[in-house]
């Protein structure tokens, strides 16, 4: 017979100890101290792209032995997955979200694979490709028609060579 | 006057094998107001920090190096080693898709947030955790915050039990 649940009342001490009428940060954030918490993120661009760029970097090294070699497949769609799930989250933080949208259906794709066929490789390397060309040209916001193309193609192909 | 929210008085872990995205985070935290914000690489440090420090709210990110920040959130809900079950927990993670938050929600994460994120977002969520605490739910397959985050009325005659 199942145990009955039992609701917890909330601890407040930690309330108390952050509310203030006197000092601190008004609970809705005025638009001046959001623009200067920014700052943070965007003293940081520059070590975003890099990060972006080495792990773009690492991918394409890896890739030739992958395609050669059947065997270092799954450790290379792990790196893959890894890699990409962090351009994911970092690249809507500096004002590129093209790198958070062809980085997200790099990872779903990569996700859905435990080993990769040669045309599957070659939707990967694609991937790797454009987020090459969004990160060298600095492409902010979501470009334009060729990239919204672009996305729309790797859907095709990612739903078509699952 | 109105309340202000004073993140001086809260000692944070973020959790993240990101180097970049743990100092991005302690430095938004900073610029925030807060003194202490400790990190840790992977479960395993962080559950060092845990047991040696107190702590007031866990940032963490899902995917890590070892084990996963659900396995943390795991250890901090069920583990008798746990130093407070009802510690807050935020999931900051790039795993945003509908089954993760679900899933986080079911392993008693607090609140989750998606990265990329914006800083008005990270704040609200912040603010969620600190100010409005909500009641834990202690069941035989759960524990963790109520999941329950609506408040409606109902119309009818009241059905629900609980389980004997």
């Amino acid at each position: 017979m199942a145990r009955k649940a039992r609701l917890i009342a909330p601890s407040l001490g930690l309330k108390r100890r952050a509310v203030s009428v006197h000092k601190g940060l008004d609970l809705s954030l005025t638009k001046r101290d959001v623009r200067r918490i920014e700052t943070v993120i965007e003293k940081s661009k520059d070590r975003c792209a890099n990060e972006v760029s080495d792990q773009l970097a690492s991918m394409r090294v890896q890739f030739p032995d992958a395609m050669a070699s059947r065997t270092k497949r799954p450790g290379f769609l792990r790196a893959v997955r890894a890699g990409s799930l962090d351009i994911k989250g970092l690249g809507g933080m500096f004002g590129f979200p093209l790198l958070t949208a062809f980085a997200k259906s790099l990872n779903d794709y990569v996700t859905s694979l435990k080993d990769a066929e040669d045309v599957q490789m070659a939707v990967i390397a694609t991937h790797i490709d454009a987020l090459y060309v969004v990160l060298v040209q600095r492409i902010a916001g979501l470009g334009g028609k060729v990239e919204g193309d672009v996305l729309d193609a790797f859907r095709t192909a990612t739903l078509k060579f699952r | 006057m109105a309340e202000k929210i004073d993140l001086s008085s809260v000692r944070f872990l973020v959790v993240d094998s990101n180097r970049l995205f743990l100092d991005m985070v302690r430095d938004i935290l900073v610029m925030m107001g807060a003194t202490t914000v400790l990190r840790a690489a992977d479960v395993e440090k962080a559950k060092v920090v845990l047991r040696e420090e107190s702590v007031d709210v866990v940032i963490t990110e899902w995917t890590l190096e070892g084990q996963s920040g659900m396995e943390l959130v795991q250890y901090i809900r069920t583990s008798p080693d746990s130093p407070n079950r009802m510690l807050p927990v935020v999931m900051l993670t790039a795993n945003s898709e509908q089954d993760y938050v679900m899933a986080a929600r079911d392993h008693g994460v607090t609140e989750f947030l998606a990265k990329p994120f914006t800083v008005q977002a990270f704040f609200d969520r912040l603010v969620s955790v600190i100010i409005r605490p909500r009641a834990f739910v202690d069941a035989e397959s759960y524990f963790g915050p109520d999941r329950r985050r609506r408040q409606t009325t109902i119309s009818g005659p009241d059905r629900r039990q609980i389980a004997s």
